[in-house]
């Protein structure tokens, strides 16, 4: 049932993502490229988002191909993997969500990006979005959410204290938690790459073009408090 | 008209067997009662004559089939478990402890079955008759079987049934509650082929004098041959157990005390002295107060419950299984079994692994154990020559994967033969046979290797010149030895391997404290574990100068480098706990202080639009 549940939930969202490139296409096509010179993640930002990244992909990789496979459990290799990766993911979540969390907070404006669907849908300019947009701020609670659900459950899988019954639903709650974390990660994956050129060099450079800036984050960019020139 | 007969026919015939059998089961006496029911009954020989215990000459010997089937169901008993091994319609079942033809001059030990299971082979192919089969293995058979339906059939010239009458069932073999039940004498009078007499000497009911080996092969007891009456085998009643009126009062039990099932189904270590058993409790369920036949229980069909999982659809049944009764969904619970919790055991270890594998049997140790099986090793009887390293050799606990998949711990022999070998396979050549073109190159190896006990491999050269001895029983295949898991013809290796024979292993199951896990993931995970990395040693083969080890991470197809590599992984257990709990805590705070600010946001209210005030002064 998991398995069929998966494939729906991945196919289905990575369908979402072709079908919008394709009706809609990037709301700022013209935002990308420029002079990266706005600094917008520190190192140890990118370190942990970069961690984060590559522990749920291993994660991911390993957990729903054995699920995929129709493998009864996660068994072998892959769970050695899966088992050695869940630390790094923890950890990588923890300071995404300790070090992200005081620009994450709803403010009233987010309201305004949220009903234009951040222009994803109707186009719009200059939405007003701090560091993060609404959706952003949104994913990160998911994630943030999600991500302690996972690593909870995990952990009882990790150190089992409950029964096989209570085993089983344990399982279920990393399931469904992991199964809506690579949902959400495939559309961030899109909105952070063809959706939305000149963004994924902000998390491996750190660094942004002001054009960027304005069209993303119009807010941060007038604050201007990260603001500093390349050179 | 004639498919209307044809149709008609087996209409009527079913239901003049339904009928038949329905006068049968009324004719059946019942108490209606739970209560004990006192045997206090006549003898009857096998025609159903009463017995007179004074003049046991006037009629038959007391016969189980008489004198029991007289009220019990003797053809539906005579279809359970323990009997219907030849019967090719009956569901072979998981493979169970085989019989092992061995021959110590020969260098011969072949699992035989008349069940089809893999890996045995028919005792039909290693050139046993249903005779020559009863004569060697009847000491721990029960009656019945080959001993009574194969009996007829048996085209063996030597065969003596019309002699030694049919090895019928013998109740008391398992019934008998009675301490003068005397089952080690079985086997002496199988020997001496006293088949229909056994029954009396071995219950206590009487002694039997004589031998029907001394009678010739064409006695006929209805009409004997002047002279030889004298040699048929005399019964002398014990007249202390008939009360005035003749009859005997059985002390039966429904169900059989343990340590008859013991005289057939004991499995001792062969590495240790048995005085020592006293260190360990056996199986738990008997130390409790249960009994066998708790578990392995049956009905008036002897269709004995063998308590795998997937034996049977059947919930009754399903229900007498480690799983059915301590975790089933349905009639769990029974005799009061605690349903255990498993509390830190990772789920996945009770879909990779049987009950048994944790909870059964001796723990794993670096090398298996060698044991002796009542049945292979003929255990019961008394004896100054019985030794440990007496053939054939079989070795436990091997923890390998039943045909569900699960791991489960498992008894195991390797086969080893003479035999030729066709495009359709190996057929063993019977031992007698070897003796008979080899057997002086046998005795001069044997006496060189320092006696038969030895069984260690044979060397090449002997290997090489018995083959070449056997070149002319091979006709058109090729002669081979097989051994050690190989398979050898003249001059090398033919190529080929011969798996080992194994059989679960269910018994003795340990307490909850004493079971693998329960001194954490090291019982089994550490590095190089007996679990994983325990090794099974294959009897000596003439290609090698030691036995060929091999872990049982191979047999269980598992990768033992990698099993290695969840050691150290599992001593950071609790460092990545440690880690995942800090994590948690980071994640948890996070999110709780941000929804306690966002409430007292939310309690504080919006004091401007959102949608019309200046952007940057609502931030």
């Amino acid at each position: 049932m998991f398995r069929v549940l998966a494939i729906a939930a991945i196919i289905g969202t990575a369908g979402a993502c072709v079908l919008h490139l394709l009706v809609f296409g990037p709301p700022h096509k013209d935002a990308g490229g420029g002079k990266p010179e706005i600094r917008r993640f520190s190192v140890l930002e990118r370190l942990a988002h970069a961690l984060t990244l590559l522990s749920f992909l291993t994660l991911g990789a390993t957990g729903f191909y054995a699920v995929l496979s129709g493998w009864p459990s996660l068994t072998g290799k892959l769970m050695l993997y899966h088992y050695y990766a869940a630390p790094a993911f923890a950890i990588g979540a923890a300071l995404i969500v300790a070090g992200w969390s005081a620009d994450a907070g709803f403010k009233p404006y987010d309201l305004r990006w949220m009903i234009q669907m951040g222009g994803y849908i109707w186009k719009r300019d200059h939405l007003p979005a701090g560091r993060f947009n609404a959706g952003q701020k949104a994913y990160f609670w998911i994630v943030a959410t999600a991500g302690f659900a996972v690593i909870l459950s995990g952990l009882g899988r990790l150190w089992p204290a409950l029964d096989p019954t209570g085993q089983c639903v344990l399982l279920w709650v990393h399931r469904l938690s992991a199964l809506f974390l690579v949902a959400w990660a495939l559309a961030h994956a899109y909105l952070g790459t063809l959706a939305n050129p000149g963004t994924i060099q902000a998390i491996i450079t750190g660094r942004v073009s002001e054009k960027w800036a304005k069209a993303h984050h119009p807010l941060w960019e007038k604050s201007g408090k990260d603001k500093e020139t390349s050179s | 008209m004639r498919n209307k007969r044809l149709f008609l026919l087996p209409c009527l015939i079913s239901a003049a067997a339904g009928l038949a059998a329905g006068l049968r089961a009324a004719e059946t006496p019942r108490t209606g009662s739970r209560a004990r029911f006192t045997h206090r009954v006549s003898l009857y020989d096998e025609s159903r004559e009463t017995i007179d215990p004074k003049e046991p000459s006037e009629t038959g010997p007391y016969s189980p089939v008489g004198t029991c089937g007289k009220c019990h169901d003797y053809d539906a008993v005579g279809n359970g478990r323990h009997y219907n091994a030849v019967d090719p319609e009956a569901p072979p079942g998981r493979p169970g402890e085989p019989w092992i033809l061995t021959d110590k001059a020969a260098r011969t030990q072949i699992p035989l079955s008349y069940r089809k299971w893999e890996g045995t082979f028919r005792p039909g192919d290693a050139g046993l008759s249903p005779w020559e089969f009863v004569q060697k293995f009847g000491h721990h058979m029960p009656g019945g079987g080959p001993g009574e339906k194969l009996a007829d059939g048996d085209k063996d010239p030597n065969a003596r049934w019309g002699v030694s009458g049919k090895l019928t069932i013998d109740c008391l073999t398992c019934h008998n509650a009675t301490p003068e039940h005397d089952q080690t004498q079985w086997g002496s009078l199988i020997k001496q082929q006293n088949y229909k007499w056994a029954h009396v000497a071995v219950s206590g009911l009487g002694v039997v004098r004589g031998s029907a080996m001394r009678l010739p092969d064409d006695f006929d007891p209805e009409m004997p041959e002047p002279g030889s009456e004298d040699l048929v085998p005399e019964i002398v009643y014990d007249q202390s157990r008939f009360d005035s009126d003749g009859r005997v009062l059985f002390n039966v039990q429904k169900k059989p005390d343990p340590r008859r099932c013991y005289f057939c189904h004991t499995v001792r270590r062969a590495d240790v002295e048995p005085v020592d058993d006293w260190k360990t409790d056996g199986d738990v369920h008997l130390a409790s107060g249960m009994g066998c036949s708790d578990c392995h229980a049956n009905g008036i069909s002897h269709n004995i419950v063998r308590g795998y999982e997937g034996e049977s659809a059947d919930l009754e049944r399903a229900s007498l299984t480690c799983r059915g009764c301590h975790l089933g969904d349905a009639n769990q619970g029974r005799f009061g079994a605690p349903r255990p919790r498993h509390a830190g055991l990772p789920g996945l270890h009770l879909d990779k692994l049987s009950c048994t594998a944790c909870h059964s049997g001796p723990k794993p140790e670096a090398q298996t154990i060698p044991v002796q099986t009542a049945m292979a090793h003929n255990l019961g009887p008394s004896s100054l020559h019985r030794g440990n390293d007496d053939p054939p050799r079989i070795v436990q606990p091997v923890f390998i994967r039943n045909a569900d998949g699960k791991i489960a711990p498992h008894r195991m022999m390797w086969p080893a033969f003479w035999g030729v070998m066709t495009g359709s396979g190996i057929q063993p050549i019977p031992p007698a046979k070897v003796a008979k073109a080899a057997g002086s190159i046998l005795k001069v190896a044997a006496s060189e290797e320092g006696g038969e006990k030895k069984a260690a491999g044979l060397a090449k050269e002997t290997v090489d010149k018995v083959l070449e001895a056997l070149a002319e029983t091979a006709g058109e295949g090729t002669a081979v030895y097989v051994s050690g898991g190989c398979v050898y013809s003249a001059g090398g290796k033919a190529g080929g391997e011969a798996k080992p024979y194994a059989w679960a292993m269910a018994h003795d199951v340990r307490p909850a404290q004493q079971s693998l896990g329960a001194g954490g993931c090291a019982d089994c995970h550490e590095k190089n574990s007996a679990f994983f990395h325990g090794t099974v040693t294959a009897d000596a083969s003439p290609a090698a100068d030691k036995p060929a080890s091999t872990a049982m991470s191979a047999f269980q197809g598992v990768d033992g480098e990698l099993m290695n590599c969840w050691a150290p992984a599992l001593k950071l257990r609790p460092v990545f706990t440690a880690v995942m709990l800090g994590s948690l805590a980071v994640m948890g705070i996070t999110v709780l202080h941000n929804l306690c600010l966002a409430i007292a946001g939310a309690l504080k209210g919006f004091e401007t639009c959102p949608f019309c005030a200046d952007e940057s002064e609502k931030e």
